[in-house]
């Protein structure tokens, strides 16, 4: 293949800190800060980082629905900088409920990114809802009439219905239990398999990353602190940061994670 | 309890209203245009329930028939106001900058013009007739729906679910149709209840005025100003466009408030 | 006296092609100062359980059962009654946060509400709730008070959540998948914040999961929800120690690890609360099922350590 599909090339954004007068804020926040890498067609590559790194931030500039302060974002080779969704580009938004228009059906809603004529739609939308693993009865209700996890899997069927090359996951299986998740990350290897789909999977669970994908970004702060395959930094973690990170995942055996709660007590400062 | 009597009370008034405007459209007991000199002022009796007024003309029939003019007016009003005030609305709050301000400041200059002052305006220029009436009604209804329409879709612009209308390949106009639009109509169907109550009194104070609606036309308004000479010897030619006014304007606030309830339960559910 | 006696707690959800049955047949207690988790797949009605017991179920819906909160009857008192149970003594953290935080207020009055609602002046409780949003991580040097919420991160969010039910002191703590949207770090540090309150406090806890792991470090207690049925509970170290249930199996199986181990979705499908097959929801997914699983659903039978599991053909030790 030649060239990369995406190239991010010190994408920065600030924010004002609040202030009850106007013309008294002071110095802008840097919540992204020179954020760069690039991805290879049909690449999977994860972001892991801690609450308020800025990973919804890069996401969200990356598909243009926030406007960067400095940088660009290269997209199949074109310079698509502030252009609000590209076309071959998809995104699963963090919060899916917030994500799903409240008063349309789920069949509208998994079909919208969808073009072709109405009896080709229908098929297609039922197999995105079986894809995920729902049952496409459930296309005939209304986003509140489902189950948390049940409306996260209609927002990565819509991301995942029109195949795009490539789609931004925001935590797409942080509300899914173990059992769908494994399901739905499947899916996605196979249509990067399959379709050559390449994807940024946006995720705090490492054992999640670990199986999913090839590259692995540490963020922090802003920054993207540590990147290399994801196999080499989980193993030999460079960053301090990304060593707190794997340590505080807890094992599943209820002692050994008690314990490690414990400790995580033990050493937290009074307060924090 | 007390909000389901207000919608119920609310509904069955402004039923009435419509469906007495329907029938005043197809028959009145007497012919609207009968004057008959010999039965004027007549107290209400089983021939004339309501009475009969300084030109021995039938009171039911004329109430009937101006329940109709009312009504249309405000509503021609209301939706012309709805239908130029709801596209800027949706315009300023998704284009922002200058598209933003210009609307705003606009709304802020026919905000400040009473709808009297206008109608007088256009009276004085074409002559006074129904249109006046409608016009200078609908100019005061624009920027009322255009605020609100603004301040309504203004927080779903950064909303996910928008977001994601780009994402699947709409532009701004086809966001707006389909996924803001929607979201807020509930509220603009509240408004415009609402604005219809008062649309329904501007008419009725223009009319008084003899700036809306002109003879033969039947109007509540007017049957009011040219009865007031007449008061004190017939009280009946008052009370009752006065109670029908009162009535169809309580009605309309009364549905507008119900529905503004049962279409939003967040607003009182944290109260 | 117990914090929460749920006793055969039904919910059905109505719907034009029938009822939806969402709950059949829930039992479950929590004493002050204990824990207990609910863990399930997507849509086992873990939510829906979470709801009903705050009276927060979607109208129209039928609730049947025993709910005792606090020491009183809660099932079939009013919403008024209901809400004045839900100010005094429990709390929510709810499954999404966008929807549950005023978009239009700022962070530090959400907060604040509860103090005030308990008759705190204005300064004292904006100080409590500088201190709750301190102790999930939220810095008010940092992250000021007058944030509003669309200006935070989605972890950020969820942590305002945590924040405002803790600054209600409550006396039971409902929270559904409350970390959910925390990297492992500050999970741990909101799930050390929960422990340290439960035990120093007395503040009961229940806690809707998917992750094993986090039911297993946190609570005393675990019920396995399916289909709306507990099919299996007890104290977490025997449950643990012995997962009986072919379900809760599988989704220990299913469950990734760091290696890349693990990670076995389960076949098949849970059935949907709008035609539920007779005997146990989980027979047609399950390897062991035979045909009395097909017909009869089993009952939730204890053993000597208090561990229960609804299922003819259970684990046992070492199988
Ligand atoms: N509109 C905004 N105004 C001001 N600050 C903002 C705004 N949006 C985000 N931030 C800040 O930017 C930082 C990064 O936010 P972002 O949503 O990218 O984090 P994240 O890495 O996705 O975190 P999480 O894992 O919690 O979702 C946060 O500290 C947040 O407070
Ligand atoms: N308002 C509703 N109308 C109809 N069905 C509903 C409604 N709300 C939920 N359901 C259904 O009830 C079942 C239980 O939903 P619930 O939200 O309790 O699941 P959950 O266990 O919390 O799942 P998750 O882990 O995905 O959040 C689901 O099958 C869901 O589709
Ligand atoms: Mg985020
Ligand atoms: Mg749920």
């Amino acid at each position: 293949m030649t060239g990369p599909l995406l190239r991010i090339e010190g994408l920065t954004k600030r924010y004002r800190p609040p202030s009850p007068l106007p013309f008294l804020n002071g110095p802008p926040r840097t919540v992204l800060d020179a954020a760069s890498f690039t991805l290879a067609p049909g690449e999977a590559l994860g972001i892991v980082g801690g609450s308020g790194s800025g990973k919804s931030t890069l996401a969200l500039c990356g598909v243009g629905l926030l406007r960067p302060d400095a940088g660009r974002v290269v997209f199949a080779g074109r310079d698509v900088t502030g252009e609000r969704a590209p076309p071959g580009m998809q995104m699963v938004f963090q919060d899916p409920k917030a994500s799903l228009d409240p008063r349309r059906r789920i069949a509208a809603i998994v079909g919208e990114p969808l073009r072709p004529a109405k009896g080709e739609r229908e098929g297609l939308v039922a197999e995105a809802l079986g894809e995920v693993g729902l049952d496409p009865a459930v296309g005939g209700r209304l986003p509140h009439e489902l189950s948390g996890g049940q409306r996260q899997r209609v927002a990565i069927a819509r991301a995942l219905v029109a195949r795009p090359r490539l789609v931004w996951l925001d935590e797409p299986v942080s509300a899914l239990d173990v059992s769908v998740q494994a399901q739905v990350l499947a899916l996605l290897w196979s249509l990067r398999e399959r379709h050559g789909l390449a994807y940024i999977l946006i995720s705090h669970d490492l054992a999640v990353v670990a199986r999913t994908t090839e590259r692995l970004v540490v963020m922090e702060g802003g920054r993207i602190v540590e990147a290399g395959t994801t196999a080499e930094v989980l193993a030999r973690p460079c960053h301090p940061y990304t060593q707190t990170l794997l340590d505080a995942v807890l094992p599943f055996d209820p002692k050994a994670a008690k314990a490690r709660l414990e400790r995580f007590r033990r050493d937290r400062p009074r307060g924090a | 309890m007390a909000r389901r009597l207000a919608f119920w009370l609310g509904g069955g008034l402004t039923s009435a209203l419509v469906l007495t405007a329907l029938l005043g459209a197809v028959w009145t007991p007497y012919p609207i245009d009968a004057v008959a000199v010999v039965e004027r002022l007549q107290a209400p009796s089983p021939l004339h329930p309501f009475g009969t007024d300084q030109l021995g003309r039938d009171m039911l029939s004329l109430l009937m028939a101006g329940a109709g003019t009312s009504l249309l007016v405000a509503a021609a009003a209301v939706a012309a106001g709805a239908g130029f005030g709801v596209p800027l609305g949706l315009l300023a709050a998704f284009r922002g900058g200058v598209a933003d301000e210009a609307v705003m400041r606009l709304s802020d200059l026919a905000l400040a013009f009473p709808a009297l002052l206008t109608a007088a305006m256009i009276a004085a220029t074409y002559g006074p007739g129904v249109l006046d009436a409608v016009v200078a009604i609908a100019i005061f209804n624009v920027p009322v729906f255009a605020r609100l329409a603004r301040s309504l879709a203004l927080p779903l612009t950064g909303r996910a679910f928008v977001q994601a209308g780009y994402l699947a390949g709409k532009d701004a106009l086809g966001v707006v149709v389909v996924h803001v639009l929607p979201n807020v109509a509930s509220l603009l169907v509240v408004q415009a209840a609402i604005q219809l109550a008062f649309a329904l009194l501007a008419e009725a104070s223009l009319s008084y005025l003899g700036l809306g609606v002109q003879p033969p036309g039947a109007s509540w308004g007017r049957m009011l100003g040219e009865a007031q000479t007449y008061m004190r010897l017939a009280p009946h030619v008052v009370l009752f466009p006065g109670l029908a006014i009162v009535l169809a304007v309580m009605g309309l606030n009364l549905l507008g408030d119900g529905l503004r309830d049962r279409l939003d339960p967040r607003l009182w559910e944290g109260s | 006296m117990s914090l929460l006696e749920v006793r055969g707690l039904r919910l059905d959800l109505p719907a034009p092609s029938g009822a939806i049955r969402v709950l059949r047949g829930v039992d479950l207690s929590i004493e002050p100062g204990g824990s207990l988790a609910v863990v399930g797949e997507s849509g086992a009605g873990k939510s829906m359980l979470a709801l009903t017991l705050l009276g927060l179920q979607p109208e129209g819906a039928d609730v049947r059962g025993s709910i005792r909160l606090l020491g009183r009857e809660c099932v079939g008192i009013g919403d008024r009654a209901m809400r004045r149970m839900r100010g005094g003594g429990i709390a929510m953290v709810f499954q999404e946060p966008q929807g549950a935080l005023n978009p239009v207020m700022t962070i530090g009055r959400q907060v604040a509400e509860g103090p005030r609602r308990r008759g705190l002046g204005r300064g004292a409780a904006r100080a409590l709730a500088g201190e709750a949003l301190a102790r999930v991580g939220l810095d008010p040097a940092r992250y000021p008070l007058d944030l509003y919420p669309h200006q935070l991160s989605g972890g950020q969010r969820q942590r305002v959540m945590i924040a405002l039910c803790l600054a209600m002191r409550p006396k039971l703590l409902v929270a559904d998948e409350p970390t959910t949207a925390l990297d492992a770090t500050v999970q741990a540090g909101v799930l050390a914040l929960l422990r340290d309150l439960a035990e120093g406090e007395g503040m009961g806890l229940l806690l809707v999961t998917h992750d094993l792991a986090v039911a297993a470090a946190m609570t005393e207690r675990v019920a396995v929800l399916y289909a709306g049925h507990i099919v299996e509970t007890g104290p977490t170290a025997a449950v643990f120690a012995r997962l009986a249930h072919p379900y809760t199996r599988a989704l220990a199986a299913a469950r990734p690890g760091l290696d890349g181990g693990g990670g076995v979705p389960i076949g098949g499908r849970m059935p949907s609360p709008r035609n539920v097959p007779p005997g146990c929801p989980f027979a047609p997914r399950c390897p062991r099922a035979d045909d009395r699983c097909r017909a009869e659903m089993p009952p939730l039978a204890a053993g000597a350590d208090g561990h229960a599991v609804a299922c003819f053909h259970p684990h046992g030790r070492g199988t």
